[in-house]
Order: structure tokens, then sequence, then C-alpha cells
């Protein structure tokens, strides 16, 4: 039996908003959606799981049509659908009352709840959430028990962290479910040996979420079971470090930073960090890199190059001196630190170099 | 460093000129416009050069003023200086088209063209330092910005090393430029608009929720979900089409019955119960009475005990033998009291009569129910009951065995026959009642449930137009919740933004503390070195000179405090000139340089003008240059026997 498990796709999502890329990356988790479909298609898939989250947010009549106009173009694959925290159900709404196509069941109920494919002799079981944070979590999921019979029985389930129903992994993974398909997490994770796995999220949906995305393919043997992540993402978030010397510029900090980007993909979102001693007077701003490519932050850890000690001895007595000892005393807490420590660099820098100025300070 | 002499080859109205110096006091004096000025100016350039323009120090621009017409060609001359025992020749030439100047170590011949060199040499003073301390000109009241600024950052020097020189105001202007930078990236309507946004959503939603509600108890919504309303009537359809089935072949089975309807069937059930009543009795009747006494007949006539059943017939009851002994014991007592009575014995007498009654009364018990139906019946139903006789009764017992039996004998097989017959149809036309009503219950709750279905399509516009609402509605709160994200990350980088102008302000106020720290630290000295310099230039030993943190000058002559207006003319220029010797002694320290002072004692009175000169000669280390117009220096000096270079121009 061959199984597309997904989940957490959120549709309608606009990830990092207000950055250029935004729209395009909406677009982007749509087209991915769709290449699932496609997949359950080429695959011939017996069944496709969405464990909840399909949308990010309530959908409207629209955004629902579109969806069950691509489910009804895969006759032949039977679909369960679950609401997760995000597109919760709602009395009322569009959502709620759909009328889906034929091989789509939904399943409504917020208590577990089995669903019987006759076709495919299997029983799909899950729940859907009624609000963001489902009161009783552990009554929900307290008691699952694998009916003892010859059908095949499939547990769908939306959570796994503290606030949105905690899961004990180890013990669904004992319950005897042919397969356990989770989600909410949006990173995906198989488990090793046994037939139960986090689908994540296809796209990644912000900078946190580093990584390959897609989905699970499951394939249910009698006796066996076989799981492979499917990468679908059409972007990723990369992380990156560069390091500077105080002769860096913006004009070579830019070159470094597009070299990059070209070499890992033009097509991903980055983020720098800056390591090592700057000049003092480095200064890079969003305008700067904005049209490199999908840069998403620039974070400045390099320190100025100030040998701290010898600028002491000079100026032991004056001015700069006590400038120094006033702020560079390592105290308190991690905060008031930084603050502190950004205020030495930039406050030296100031002096140093009212003290370079010709003519009007000599 | 002391400047040994010099040679002017143009400058101004001097040309080829040369003048020697002394180590000590030079007094340089001549008529206006004899070229003191110029030879002042002279020495200064030599010094630092001519730099066209810049500034406020060269607001006369010396290029314009010195350049000699005559010969522009000889603009410059040269200079000899003694630094740390070694002596220079500066050679400068300020002529704009071949400018140019050079040093040269007397000692090893070295030339240099490096002005660094020059500067080094003397000590590390700027032109600026200069003109602020040891340039000495007639003072403007209320020293200037110039002067606090530099005895500001003079103080803030002290201790210093000679090459670097703080400029505070200049590290904070940078500072402030810079969070100004950084405020102008600030979005401060960010936070505003945000909580707009949440006010919005918050409306928004209520909305939505109130009309999603609408829409969930509209009994409209049921045909908007479509399926319930339809299963209930596709079952209740298929439940009618099976009580249908049943209902049709009832009624077929009925057509054959024998029986139009109930009310036919009741009439001939009774008559048939008549007609065996009767019949029995008849036979009964009869049959061998003399076995039976009338008693026992009656009495099982009166034992035919239930409403409307078949009474009990003769051979029903049978006499039995303890009946017999019984009717013997009851008369053997009755006779026994009877006796007694005769016999005068009234008490046995009683007792048999009772003994005879209880015994009498125990036989007769079982009859006494039958007995009170008797005599109900004997008024009830029967009397509609035609008195048939046995053949009469038989004949029409067999009549109706034939027509719905087919078999006329009279027993009592046909007669159960008959009956059970009877009631199997009563029970067919009961179910058939049944069916029936319930086939048009179920009628009636369709045709009910299909007005709710038309009402529903006529509300079904009210029920699109609800969903068209919420649809919108949702479509906005989208948009909202979009820009709210939006507005989360600008929250966050203002946040970002806040902390380096947090960083940037602790920075600017710990400088600014610091600076007012030393500044507290060094005023008092300053303070009290001014204060003495004066009390030397004064001869008054009381009498505190008092310079505040905004450089307020005040004197405090033991009585009252004076500010630096409402002292004379002299008194302020004395003032000044011990600001200048004060700082110019912070500025030096324990180098040398020239003293210059130039027209500075027009307004000092002689004791004061010689105590000044006392001073500068056991004070001041290095040269001293007075220019002045006036016999007065020269004969002060000589009086007080400080010896002096006298140069006439």
């Amino acid at each position: 039996m061959k199984i597309i498990h997904t989940g957490d796709i959120h549709l309608g999502c606009t990830p990092d908003i207000g950055a250029p890329w935004a729209r395009k990356r909406q677009a982007d988790i749509w087209r991915t959606f769709e290449d699932i479909i496609r997949l359950a298609d080429e695959k011939q898939a017996d069944l496709l799981l969405i464990c909840g989250d399909l949308f990010h947010r309530q959908p409207q009549l629209k955004q629902i049509k579109a969806v069950n106009q691509l489910f009804a173009s895969i006759k032949d694959t039977e679909i369960v659908i679950t609401a997760g925290n995000h597109d919760f159900l709602v009395f009322g709404s569009p959502y709620y009352s759909f009328n889906w196509s034929d091989n789509v069941h939904f399943i409504k109920s917020p208590k577990l709840t089995g669903v019987e494919l006759v076709k495919l002799n299997t029983v799909v079981h899950g729940f859907s959430y009624y609000e963001q944070s489902p009161a009783d979590a552990a009554g929900l999921v307290g008691n699952i028990i694998c009916p003892d019979d010859d059908k095949r029985h499939i547990l769908m389930l939306h959570g796994g962290d503290d606030t949105h129903i905690p899961l004990n992994f180890g013990a669904l993974a004992r319950k005897g479910f042919d397969y356990t398909a989770l989600a909410h997490i949006h990173k995906p994770e198989l488990f090793e040996n046994l037939p139960m796995a986090y689908c994540g999220s296809p796209e990644p949906l912000d900078k946190t979420e580093r990584g390959p995305h897609g989905c699970i393919f499951a394939e249910l043997d009698d006796k066996s079971f076989n799981l492979r992540f499917v990468p679908l993402a059409r972007s990723a978030y990369i992380y990156c470090k560069i390091k500077i010397t105080p002769d860096t510029t913006v004009s070579s900090l830019r070159n470094t930073m597009a070299h990059i980007i070209q070499e890992k993909g033009s097509h991903n979102i980055f983020t720098f960090t800056l390591i090592g001693t700057n000049s003092g007077e480095l200064v890079i701003n969003t305008e700067d890199y904005a049209d490199i490519g999908n840069i998403i932050a620039v974070n400045d850890e390099s320190t100025p190059g100030y040998d701290l000690d010898a600028i002491l001895s000079e100026h032991k007595n004056d001015l700069i001196g006590r400038f120094i000892d006033t702020l560079a005393d390592s105290s308190s807490d991690e905060a008031a630190g930084s603050t502190k420590i950004n205020a030495l660099y930039y406050g030296l820098s100031a002096l140093l170099k009212s003290t370079d100025r010709d003519g009007g300070a000599k | 460093m002391i400047i040994k002499d010099v040679h002017i080859s143009g400058f101004g109205k001097l040309n080829n000129a040369d003048f020697s110096f002394d180590s000590g006091i030079n007094l340089i004096c001549g008529h206006n416009e004899s070229g003191k000025s110029t030879l002042h100016s002279f020495i200064f350039h030599m010094l630092f050069g001519i730099n066209r323009a810049r500034g406020k120090a060269s607001r006369l621009d010396a290029y314009k003023k010195y350049c000699p017409w005559d010969y522009p060609d000889s603009f410059g001359g040269s200079m000899r200086i003694e630094a740390d025992g070694i002596t220079y020749l500066i050679e400068r030439s300020f002529n704009a088209s071949d400018k140019s100047f050079s040093i040269t170590n007397e000692a090893t011949g070295e030339t240099s063209c490096d002005e660094e060199y020059l500067t080094e040499l003397l000590g590390g003073i700027s032109e600026n330092d200069f003109n602020s301390t040891l340039n000495i000109r007639q003072s403007g009241i209320n020293a200037g910005d110039d002067m606090s600024e530099l005895i500001k950052r003079q103080i803030l020097n002290t201790g210093s090393t000679a090459s670097t020189n703080i400029d505070v105001q200049y590290a904070v202007r940078t500072l402030n430029d810079k969070k100004k930078e950084l405020a102008s990236e600030l979005d401060n309507d960010a936070r505003k608009k945000y909580y707009e946004v949440q006010d919005n959503i918050e409306a928004l939603r209520d909305d939505l929720e109130q009309r999603q509600s609408e829409i969930a108890s509209s009994p409209a919504y049921e045909e908007a979900h479509g399926e319930a309303l339809k299963q209930v009537n596709t079952s209740l359809n298929d439940n009618s089409d099976a009580l249908k089935d049943e209902y049709d072949a009832l009624t077929k089975e009925l057509a054959d019955c024998g029986f139009k309807n109930v009310a036919e069937l009741a009439a001939v059930d009774s008559t048939h119960k008549n007609l065996c009543r009767m019949y029995q009795t008849a036979k009964s009747s009869d049959e061998a009475s003399s076995q039976k006494t009338t008693d026992k007949e009656d009495a099982s006539v009166m034992a035919g005990s239930m409403y409307g059943k078949e009474r009990v017939s003769i051979e029903d009851y049978d006499i039995k033998m303890v009946d017999i002994i019984k009717g013997s014991i009851i008369s053997l007592f009755f006779i026994i009291s009877i006796v007694c009575f005769v016999c005068g014995i009234k008490v046995l007498g009683i007792i048999s009569l009772l003994l005879a009654l209880a015994i009498a009364a125990y036989t007769a018990l079982p009859f006494l129910p039958g007995m009170a139906d008797y005599f109900k019946k004997a008024s009830s139903d029967d009397e509609a009951v035609p008195a048939f006789s046995k053949e009469q009764a038989a004949q029409e017992l067999s009549r109706l065995y034939i027509e719905y039996l087919g078999s006329g004998d009279i027993n009592r097989e046909n007669r159960d026959r008959l009956n059970a017959y009877l009631s199997d149809c009563k029970a067919k036309f009961s179910r058939l009642s049944e069916l029936g009503s319930k086939i048009q219950s179920g009628r009636e709750r369709l045709l009910s449930n299909k007005e709710a279905i038309l009402n529903a399509k006529e509300n079904n516009i009210e029920n699109a137009k609800l969903f068209w609402e919420t649809d919108n509605i949702q479509e906005q709160l989208d948009a909202l919740e979009d820009e709210k994200q939006r507005l989360e990350s600008v929250l966050e980088k203002n946040r970002q933004i806040n902390d380096e102008i947090a960083s940037l302000d602790l920075a600017i106020n710990t400088i600014k503390d610091i600076s007012s720290d030393l500044y507290h630290q060094n005023t008092p000295s300053l303070n009290s070195s001014v204060s003495s310099i004066f009390g030397k230039i004064t001869g008054k030993s009381e009498g505190e000179l008092l310079i505040s943190d905004n450089l307020n000058i005040t004197l405090n002559d033991g009585k009252r405090t004076i500010p630096l207006h409402c002292l004379s003319q002299g008194t302020i220029e004395q003032i000044y000139m011990s600001l200048r010797l004060a700082t110019a002694d912070l500025l030096l320290k324990d180098s040398e340089f020239p003293l210059i002072i130039d027209e500075a004692f027009a307004m000092y009175d002689n004791p004061r003008l010689a105590n000044t000169f006392r001073y500068i000669f056991k004070e001041h280390k290095g040269q001293t240059f007075i220019f002045s117009c006036q016999n007065r220096e020269k004969l002060v000096l000589e009086k007080i026997n400080i010896p002096f270079n006298f140069i006439k121009l």
C-alpha cells in the first residue's frame, strides 16, 4: 500500500513578509502542494494523508475550492484530512460545511475517530482541532488503542509540543498501528526502524526552518514498511559565516556575499554572520546588500580591531583610559553586557578619531 | 625652543632685514607703522607657515596682507632656532607659485622639507594652541569661545602625552550624528499602527464569529450541509415502501377473508359465540337430567362464571363422593339439633345447629360467586339472543361452518377452527390499520421536510449572502494578519536599532561624565594657579579668582564676589593675562616655547606692570618677546633691573 504523508502545508502563508521575495514564497507553497498532488498521481498512491494545518489560517471559500479541485483531479487516491491548530474548525465557517470531492474524507470529529476505507481494507484514525490549543489534550491521546482485526490501521496525529498535545513517542510506537503519521513540528523526522514519522512542512516557513523540506512516501507491506523522505521545497534557508578583517569594505563584503549566493543557489534565502575584526568604520545597511540576492539578515558579530591593553597603557590617565576602565569591566547580565561592549567600541572609535583630526585638535 | 635670529627677505613692509634675539626677554619698540606687527607675524608664520584663508584665525588672510608688492618673489625668509642644543635653519618661501619649506640641522647638515619635523621640534604645540595661550594680544572681554574651549581641552588633556589631544566635543558630536542616523531609520509609527491593526483584527473577528454563529443556527444551514436532510428523506422513503408493500399484501389477503371490515367480523364472531352457547344449552338440557339435580344444573349454570363466556356445561361438573358425605353430615347435625331442642338440651342443640350451618356454608362457598354472576347475567346480553332451539342452533352453526370452514360438522374441532380463523383475521385487520396510520404519518413527515427544503431554498439566498459576507470578512482578516506580521518584524527591527542607540547613549554619557569628573578634578588647580598668578600681578595676597564650570570668571575680594564685567578694564586685562599664563603653563609643562606679548600692557599701572615682568622673568621658561610702541616697558624693566634685549624698529 502506498501512502503520501504530508501536513503543515500552511497554504496562504506569506513567509518573511515585507521582504521582496515574500510574495513569491507564498506562491511557492501552492506550487509545492501541487507537486505533492502530482506525486500522488505519479506514484499511484493509494492514500494521501494531510495531518492538519493544510491552511495557514481560516481559509476563504475560493481557497477551499482550489484545493478541492486538486483533490478531485486524483480520483483514485483516497485522501484523509484533519484540521490542525492553525486551520481549526469553526461552526458556520465555509471550511466546516464544505462539500468535498468524493475521494476526500475529512475527519471532523474532535475526538479520535476512525474512518473506514473499504476499498483499501484500512481504517484511518484521527481528529480535528476546534481551537488553537485543545483543552483536554491528555484525554484525546491518553487511551489510544489499535483495534485488533485484519484491517490496516493508520493513526494521524497533529501535535507533539508542550502546548499542543504533548506525545510520548515511545508509547505511540508500541501501540501497533501499521503507520503513525505525525505533523505540527515543521522539521521532517523519520524515527529509526519505526513506522512513524513527522512529515514536516513541504516548504520552510521562516528563517529558523533550515534543512531539507518535502513530504514522506511510505510503502506498507503485510510484514514490512519502507519510509522515504521526498525533498520538494523550492527554496531553503541557509546560514553562512563570513570572516572579515579591518581591511574589509562594503564593496569587498558585497562581493563575498554575491559569490556565496551564486555558489549555493540564488533561489535560497541567506543569513550572514560577520565574524573577525572590523575596522571600526564598516557600516553595512539593508540597502547595501538588498540587490545581491535574498538576504534576510546580516548579523555583525565582529569586533573592532582595538588592542585595548595597548590603548589603555597609552592613555592611562586621561579620558580614553578612564573611558575604557568604566565600560570594560565585565559585569552583570548578558544584555547589559552587550550594550556596554557596543558603547565601548562606539565611544573608543569616536574618541580615537577625534585625536586624528588634523588642524583642529592640535 | 628658542628663536635665535631671523632674516626677512620680503614680508610686508620689511625686506632684507635681520634681527637677532636673546634667550630671555626681548623688547621690541617702535613707532606705529614701524613694522612691529609685521615682525611679530613673520615669526609666527615662519613657525607655522601661511595657510590661505583657513579658519577664523586667518580672517585677515595673512598672505594677502604681507605679500610684498614690489618684490613678490622675495616673499619669505629664514629663521634659526635652537632646540635641545641643536640649531636648525628654517627657510620658507611663502610665494604661492614656488611655495617652499626646508629645515636644516646645522650640526649634521641634514635637510628636510617635511613640516612634521618642525612640528615635532615645536613640542607638538599647534598654531591654535599658540594663538590661544602664548601669543598674547590685547584681550577682548569674555575671552571668547576659543579660549574657554582650549582651556577645557587643556584641562581634559592633563596627563596625556602631547601627541594625542582628545577633542571631546568632536567625539560626542560624532556619536550624536550616528545616533541621529540610526533614529531616522526607526519607524516610530509602527507600534501605534500595530495596536490599531490588532484592534481591527479583534473587531473583525467578533463580526465574523457573530455571522458564523448566525449561519450555524439558521435552519437553512441544514440545507447548506445538504447531506443530513437528504439522508433522512431517503430513509423515510425506504421505510414507507416496505410498509406499503406489507399493507398491500395484507389488503389482498383480507379481500378473500370473507369480511368486508372489522365490524362485519365482530358481528360474525359474536353470532358464532351465541350460537355455540345456545346449542350447548339446548344439548345439555336434552341429555340425561337424571344424573343431575336441578340444583346441580342451576349450580352449573351459576357456575358459568365469566362475563360473556360459555357457561359451564353439565359434563364439566362431576359429583364427588366427598360431597355426599358432606351432605350426610349436615343432615345428621340438623337432626341432632332438633332432638336436643325437643329434649330441652338447648346448649347442645345450639352447638349442633352451628356446626351444621358451618359445614353447609363450607360446602356452598364455591358456588357463591357463581350465584352473584347468575343473578347479574340474568339481566344482561342474553336478551338479544333469540331463543333458538337445538335444531335451529345446529342449523345456523352448520351454515356458518360451511361458509367459512367448508365443513358443516358441529363439533369442537370446527368450533375451534372458526374461532382461530376469526381471531387471525382480526389480527390482520388491526395490523392493517396500524400500517395505514404509519404510512400516513410517514407521508406527512416527508411532506414537511420537502417544505423545509423549499423554504431553505428561499432562505438560501439569504444564506448565500451571509456566506459571501463571512468570506469577505475572512479576506479582510487575512490582509490584516499579514499586516500585523509585517509590523511585528518592523517592531523587532526597531528594537534592535533602539539597542544600538542605547549603546551610543551609554558611550556619550560615559564620556560626558568622565570629562566632567576630570574637569572638576583639575579646575581647582587651574583656579588656584590663575589666582596665584593674578595675586602676583596685583601684589595682593587676598582675593581669589574663581573660574566656574562654564568659565565664568569672578573675583572674590574677601568681602564679596564680583563678576568679570564689574571690574576695571585693567583688572580684566590682568585676569586675562593670568589665565593665559596659567594655561600656557599647563600646555608647556616642562618644555620651552617663546611667549609673545603684543601691546597688551596699555591698561596696566606701573606697579602691576612691574609685577608682571617680575613674574615672567621668574616663572616663564623660555624666550619672551614684548612688542610695544611705548617707552614705559623699557623704563619699568630698567627700573626693576631685569635684563632685556632691546630692539628698536
